[in-house]
């Protein structure tokens, strides 16, 4: 309800003043004539709809690896995801001259799962399981390829510099359907397929000798999850840029409402961190009128001191 | 008590385990270990620390694979049967197990109605009346709504106990499960196992130890040093002065139980021998 009327809200504010009357018109009685119906339908609704896509994937990515480390700090990019996406990124923008959003979105993806695949060899899956030394992997194999992509942007003329500077401060301006489609399309998989998880993330969350009585394989858990996370991370950080602190804060939000039990944590991470997100995205909207602050700035602005309140006032679970 | 039938080792009980040989890496903890865990019974598994007591018992539920032998449910090897379908077969309660924080009782007895579940195959009325029959019988249904980091270390433990009952498996291995609670939580604990075994008929494995608790609840113990199987058999008959001396290195007096008629053993000290084999932290290799 809260994420529909926030939703409703955000396509009524832009940088550019319509009247509520008018944008109301671009949706019910489009005009293609009218450069302010053609603004509302090709820029804010997929703008909306986007927010909304790569806030569910952040929030239940967050979740399912808060889950399976146990560690209530860790965040989708614990893994490495998000550093390999950008790394892919920045190489598209640098090496291949790519400038467009929907050119990059594959390279982003691309560079996620090779970096997931990479922590989970460097990890030793097949020596038997321990979180710990996959995230350890993950946070070395971030700074390594952290590193690379300061090479690259250092080395890289102003263009592609100025290019890349915008997408790594997070950011939904400017995406059409173009990139929201495909995106759309693979955080749904994904979302779908980690519903099906919650019931295992259930059991495993009792510890690992309770969870094998009960007939979980944690192997698989772990594998499963993994593809889920770097599916979702991957495709949320190729399409929006990294969106650091709703991954980690959205859950904990949502384990405070719902209880631990992620058959409803996860749709609950989902909610709350879409709204996180367009919210963010529509104050960064009022608050740099007349240009805008971006969505990734604007979440750690207001997620910061949020989170630390919420700290403060509510014990905050451990996992 | 009542006493069972002694029990009848020429047919092979449902779980068995043939020439197991335990360890961790390298370290080999156990070897050549042959076991039948009588159906129906209170199984106690009894030895000094370090003697793989608790090593036997995770593998006998699967938790830590055999080096050598194989452990054996109605004939098959445990691991090969699928996990869920031995999960519906046999329930654990671990050392420790970590509740996530703000959960409830019943939602954590409810979490052992897993294995009967599947992807389609949601909760059912079947579910709600497994955990509604565990939770009366730990005696823990007025806690329900309840979070389980609320309550005391004896109330936890009940509720860990109607987590696995929910699992609702023909047997129940526990591995220390008195450890950490007072005598009186203690006690109330083996009744309760006792009364599941004779009413309910669960077959019990239980690693525990207080020998005289064990002598008082169990009706079959394993007793067990350096890795090995000593003895095995009715407390009764099988708890002897030598037996404690050799397996505790305690020299000792047994009597009978006042209340219960159990043997009851009372320590005088250490042994002098020795040789004693109980020397705690002594590496064990030799069979």
């Amino acid at each position: 309800m809260l994420l529909v009327a926030m939703a409703t809200a955000s396509i009524f504010v832009g940088t550019r003043p319509i009247p509520p009357r008018v944008t109301l018109e671009a949706i019910v009685a489009f005009d293609p004539t009218n450069t302010e119906h053609l603004l509302v339908r090709h820029l804010r609704v997929p703008r909306v709809l986007l927010g909304i896509v790569v806030g569910c994937a952040l929030g239940v990515a967050g979740a399912i690896m808060q889950a399976l480390t146990r560690n209530p700090l860790a965040d989708p990019g614990i893994l490495g995801v998000n550093a390999g996406a950008t790394l892919a990124i920045v190489a598209a923008i640098a090496f291949f001259g790519i400038v467009d959003v929907s050119g990059y979105l594959w390279f982003g993806l691309a560079g996620a799962a090779l970096a997931g695949a990479a922590v989970y060899s460097l990890g030793g899956i097949r020596q038997g399981l321990n979180p710990v030394r996959l995230v350890l992997a993950g946070s070395a194999l971030s700074v390594v390829l952290l590193a690379l992509t300061q090479i690259i942007t250092v080395n890289s003329d102003e263009q592609v510099f100025d290019q890349f500077r915008h997408w790594v401060v997070g950011s939904l301006q400017g995406r059409g359907f173009n990139v929201l489609l495909p995106t759309a399309g693979l955080a749904a998989v994904a979302l779908a397929a980690s519903i099906a998880l919650a019931r295992m993330l259930d059991a495993m969350a009792l510890g690992q000798d309770t969870g094998k009585a009960l007939g979980a394989n944690p192997r698989l858990v772990w594998i499963f999850s993994a593809l889920i996370v770097i599916f979702l991370a991957g495709t949320a950080t190729a399409a929006a840029g990294p969106i650091s602190f709703v991954g980690l804060t959205a859950p904990h939000v949502a384990r405070f409402v719902v209880g631990p039990d992620h058959r409803w944590l996860l749709p609950f991470s989902m909610i709350f961190s879409a709204l996180m997100v367009v919210g963010a995205d529509m104050l960064g909207r009022l608050v740099g009128h007349p240009g805008e602050v971006a969505v990734g700035i604007m979440v750690a602005l207001i997620g910061g001191p949020f989170f630390i309140f919420l700290v403060q006032r509510w014990r905050i679970a451990r996992l | 008590m009542i006493h069972h039938e002694p029990p009848d080792f020429a047919k092979p009980t449902r779980l068995h385990a043939e020439g197991l040989t335990l360890g961790y890496g390298q370290r080999i903890i156990c070897r050549d270990l042959s076991v039948c865990i009588p159906d129906g019974r209170f199984t106690a598994i009894v030895g000094p620390n370090g003697c793989g007591k608790s090593t036997l018992l995770r593998s006998l539920c699967r938790l830590l694979p055999p080096l050598a032998g194989r452990v054996c449910l109605d004939g098959r090897d445990i691991h090969q049967l699928p996990t869920r379908q031995l999960a519906r077969q046999m329930g654990l309660l671990p050392q420790s197990s970590q509740a996530p924080s703000g959960i409830t009782v019943i939602d954590l007895v409810g979490r052992g109605r897993y294995p009967h579940q599947g992807l389609f195959r949601q909760w059912s009325d079947e579910d709600a009346a497994a955990v509604s029959q565990a939770m009366a019988a730990t005696g823990v249904t007025a806690l329900a709504e309840q979070e389980v980091d609320q309550l005391s270390g004896g109330q936890r433990q009940r509720v860990w106990v109607a987590m696995v009952l929910a699992q609702q498996t023909p047997l129940l291995l526990l591995d220390e499960p008195t450890t950490f609670l007072d005598i009186a939580h203690q006690i109330d604990l083996l009744e309760l196992f006792r009364t599941l075994n004779h009413d309910a008929n669960h077959t019990l494995v239980a690693v525990l130890h207080d020998l005289n608790q064990a002598c008082r609840y169990a009706d079959y113990l394993i007793v067990m040093a350096n890795g090995s199987i000593v003895a095995q058999g009715d407390p009764v008959t099988l708890m002897t002065v030598e037996l404690v001396s050799e397996v505790f290195g305690l020299d000792s007096v047994i009597i009978e139980d006042p209340v219960s008629q159990t043997p009851l053993m009372i320590p005088r000290g250490r042994c002098p021998r020795p040789h004693t084999t109980s020397q705690a932290g002594t590496p064990r290799t030799s069979v």
